[in-house]
């Protein structure tokens, strides 16, 4: 009895030790960084730090904004991911543009990042197109002491939120970001979307125009580095 | 049984020898002349192997550089005001290399035909730097060194700049003369 | 008429003494196994030399059989260590235990030059004995360095690279080191062809030959008694006093002394198996492949601490430091016993020897700590990976957030945490506002120092002042922003 008791060890050493906490699995094997397929671990090695994931906020815009996500188109987003903002601070992520992600994992990203759309949470006013032309300046004025006012002062230059007419400020964002946060909104940091900044009346899509060339207006171009995107329309 | 450590020799306690005969007077000097002739054969023969057998395992001190123009690809490749990287096979190298004959290299479009060719190696130990874009700095991931856009040396231990590769452009291709891991010994390529 | 089990006995008798008669078996036996060993030697302190005996003895079996799979070809070898890895069966295992044999070899014959240094045991009349084990100590160091190359990785490959751009400090002929040390002008083919024939021919061979010297000594000189306070060493009349330690109290090694040595053994097999079990083999890491740019090397355990040297050297001295260092450390440890061969033993008796141990020991566990954590490293990803905490961020005006950004855009946070999260190669900015002004902080920024970049010309003045209006921003809560004392301050009433 005790021999067989021997054997069966001696067995189980032979052959039995593949079940031990050491033995390497081939889920543990090196990957490739292009071999990174997950959207999770995309997003949290590329672009978190940024956007945020909605738990985490971030200095940018949050891409976890069911506004933000109905208005951007698919390709505007991928294109975005994958050629970055030239002249702001947005890198370009494919590795055509000199950037570290193959075109499938920008897929991958773009699909994860749209599959965060809930329409559930959506305003009922429909939402305005993610880009359009500037509006009048003049109207601005009045559209932005309507709507944005309380928060970023009379003349936008402060007020409980901070200045958003900072020639600084003014120089590192484009109007597209400008447009995108004034449609979106930050939640995450108590600016609210165009439809609820004030209770029953939404921005209306010319509104954000008008409001959007009132604050490009302001833009300054006085730096030794040229601005990449001129204003358009002045 | 007890002994002595000191004395613990095999040799001591071994049988007595049996080559204790003495030889025969006249013949010494023949012997010790044998013995010489013996040694000086010898001394010959391991030189015949040794030489050869030093030689053949410290070629390398004998041995100059073979280096040899690569291309790194068409120039457009290399968009003006960037770096990127670059991709050689290196012009010396065996079919049983692998993957470990292809060399990488930074490659900085200046403008026009003006490039800076990098090697991929700290100047520091080694280590394969990295390049960022967006703070224009190449970083290692060893121990920190830092070197700006035109491998000046930015931060951290390195004694010097990156070391760059001699280039030229011919027929619409960047070349560089390549074959060697570069060190502070050689630095360029 | 005699039993059988009689006759085999004495068949068995003939047998050893026919064999006897021509090989002296009994005589090797008695003049080896059985020589003589002051009692006092049989302590659990002298287990450490036959134990690391045993480590390599183990690393002969371990790394034949793994030779059995390997292909030392620059081509095929990461494949067949995959495959060792992954598919052989208990490939997995062999390859554990050699990699954490190697790890204890190295481990325990630091243990035993340890014993050896307070024990006095260096000391008259076994300096060969001392200076052999210095020799064992490089070739084992040699052999875990060579090991390392053997599994051929990107770690592998790149530490190569570590040990040429150490090869072309050497003055003169630094080229042609490099290039004897590569077998070749790149890290490809050659370069693992003469590691693996150092791995597996020529150090294993010297270990061998050495360990033989080792021994030797002992059988010679015979093994330290166990050292007592007030026991002086003299050259004239040391070996009669030992000779009369044997007389009195001398055991034969085998059976009377070698009880603990066997225990260790059986400890040191278990502890090897056992970690080989839980922790597994190590790596491979990815394809010695160049141009996976994005490896972020690191040295084997025994090794951390020369990486951490090379980190917090500073750079006018590096050099001298990495190629003088080890040689002026060899000649102090190699002439240790010619001129402190005679005297104390004890370690009591000895506190310098006790300070120099310690010191030892903690310098080179801090310095493997420092190795482990690399906290001069930037972290490659931090910049676009690593989230900022909810304090740092609510609150801020656009610009300052905007400055959030250009903290990370500008990869910043590669060498600075915030909230201890991203690089420490800088200090954490989590409150920088508090210890640095606006112009401070700018002109920081802008001609960096003290081993950070400039950033001057990678900013525009937008950048600039985001970034400082943010950091300023930076400040925790209760605490005043940092001032400039050289103004004059306005008085508050």
């Amino acid at each position: 009895m005790k021999h067989l008791a021997c054997l069966f060890l001696c067995l189980l050493l032979i052959s039995g030790c593949d079940w031990m906490p050491g033995r390497p699995t081939l889920a543990q094997k090196w990957r490739s960084p292009e071999d990174v397929v997950a959207f999770k671990d995309l997003y949290a090695q590329n672009c978190l730090a940024c956007h945020g994931d909605g738990q985490s906020k971030a200095g940018s815009i949050t891409l976890k904004n069911p506004v933000y996500l109905a208005a951007i188109p698919r390709d505007v987003l991928r294109s975005t991911i994958a050629n970055g903002v030239a002249g702001h601070n947005m890198p370009a992520f494919s590795v055509a543009a000199g950037g570290s992600l193959q075109d499938s994992q920008i897929e991958t990203l773009v699909d994860g990042i749209l599959a965060w759309a809930d329409p559930k949470k959506l305003p009922a006013t429909p939402i305005p197109p993610y880009a359009a032309a500037l509006g009048d300046v003049v109207s601005g004025k009045a559209a932005y002491t309507a709507s944005c006012a309380s928060c970023h002062g009379p003349d936008g230059k402060g007020g409980k939120a901070g200045s958003i007419v900072d020639k600084y400020y003014l120089s590192l964002v484009s109007d597209q970001y400008l447009r995108s946060v004034i449609i979106a909104g930050r939640p995450e940091l108590g600016c609210p979307d165009f439809s609820s900044r004030r209770p029953g009346s939404p921005m209306t899509p010319q509104a954000i125009a008008d409001v959007l060339a009132w604050i490009s207006f302001q833009r300054v171009n006085e730096f030794d580095q040229p601005l990449s995107q001129p204003p358009a329309q002045r | 049984m007890k002994h002595e450590p000191d004395n613990s020799n095999l040799h001591d306690k071994s049988a007595p020898c049996a080559c204790s005969a003495a030889p025969a007077p006249d013949n010494s000097t023949r012997r010790e002349f044998m013995l010489k002739i013996g040694f000086a054969l010898n001394a010959v023969a391991g030189a015949a192997v040794g030489i050869p057998l030093l030689g053949y395992a410290f070629s390398s001190f004998f041995k100059n550089h073979e280096l040899d123009w690569v291309s790194l690809g068409p120039v457009d490749k290399f968009p003006e005001g960037k770096t990127r990287l670059g991709q050689f096979k290196n012009p010396v190298h065996r079919s049983w290399d692998g993957v470990t004959a292809e060399v990488p290299c930074w490659v900085r479009r200046i403008s026009g035909d003006q490039f800076q060719v990098f090697a991929i190696n700290c100047a520091h130990l080694g280590c394969p730097v990295r390049w960022f874009e967006e703070s224009k700095l190449f970083m290692c991931p060893c121990h920190g060194g830092a070197y700006y856009e035109n491998g000046d040396h930015a931060a951290g231990p390195p004694p010097r700049g990156l070391f760059t590769y001699e280039f030229k452009v011919q027929d619409g291709q960047l070349m560089i003369l390549a074959g060697a891991l570069p060190t502070l010994a050689q630095p360029n390529a | 008429m005699k039993s059988p089990v009689q006759k085999l006995s004495d068949l068995g008798k003939d047998l050893f003494l026919w064999f006897d008669d021509r090989l002296h078996v009994k005589k090797i036996w008695d003049s080896t196994a059985g020589h003589h060993v002051p009692q006092s030697a049989g302590s659990w302190f002298y287990v450490f030399g036959s134990a690391t005996l045993l480590c390599f003895m183990m690393q002969l079996v371990t790394g034949i059989m793994l030779a059995l799979v390997y292909v030392p070809s620059a081509d095929e070898a990461y494949a067949t260590l995959e495959y060792l890895t992954y598919h052989q069966q208990l490939g997995w295992f062999l390859r554990a235990v050699h990699y954490w044999g190697s790890n204890f070899m190295v481990g325990i014959m630091l243990l035993h030059m340890t014993q050896v240094y307070l024990f006095g045991a260096y000391k008259y009349p076994r300096e060969i004995t001392w200076i052999s084990g210095l020799v064992l100590l490089v070739l084992t160091l040699g052999l875990a360095f060579t090991g390392q190359v053997m599994r051929f990785d990107e770690d592998a490959y790149w530490g190569l690279g570590i040990g040429a751009a150490i090869m072309g400090r050497v003055p003169f002929i630094g080229q042609q080191l490099v290039d004897f040390m590569l077998g070749g002008q790149i890290i490809a083919s050659e370069t693992l062809s003469r590691f693996f024939a150092l791995h597996v021919f020529v150090l294993p061979g010297s270990v061998i030959a050495i360990v033989s010297l080792h021994l030797r000594m002992v059988l010679t000189k015979g093994i330290n008694e166990y050292p007592v306070p007030g026991m002086v060493v003299r050259r004239q009349t040391y070996d009669k006093e030992y000779a009369a330690i044997i007389k009195k109290e001398g055991v034969p090694f085998f059976p009377k002394a070698i009880d603990k040595d066997i225990i260790a053994a059986a400890f040191v097999i278990g502890g090897i198996v056992t970690c080989a079990c839980v922790f597994g083999p190590k790596g491979p890491s990815g394809p010695p492949d160049p141009l996976q740019i994005n490896a972020s090397p690191r040295p084997d355990f025994w090794f951390l601490w020369i990486f951490s040297i090379a980190a917090l050297m500073p750079e006018q001295i590096e050099t001298v430091a990495l190629l003088a260092g080890p040689a002026v450390i060899g000649l102090i440890l190699v002439a240790l016993p010619f001129f402190n061969g005679t005297g104390e033993k004890s370690w009591r008796r000895r506190p310098v020897a006790v300070i120099i141990v310690l010191l030892t020991w903690i310098g080179l566990g801090m310095l493997t700590y420092l190795g482990a954590t690399s906290p001069w490293s930037p972290v490659m990803n931090a910049w676009s990976a690593q989230s900022t905490p909810d304090a740092q961020i609510l609150h801020r005006s656009p610009l300052q957030l905007q400055g959030a950004v250009v903290l990370q855009y500008k990869q910043c946070r590669n060498c600075h945490a915030i909230d201890g999260l991203g690089g420490e190669r800088g200090p954490d900015l989590s409150d920088v506002g508090m210890r640095l002004t606006r112009p401070q902080l700018t002109r920081q920024v802008v001609q960096g120092g003290g081993n950070m970049p400039a950033y001057g010309q990678n900013l525009s003045p937008a950048e600039v002042e985001a970034l400082v209006d943010y950091m300023a921003s930076l400040v925790p809560a209760g605490v005043p922003p940092a001032r400039d004392y050289t103004l004059p301050q306005k008085t508050k009433n």
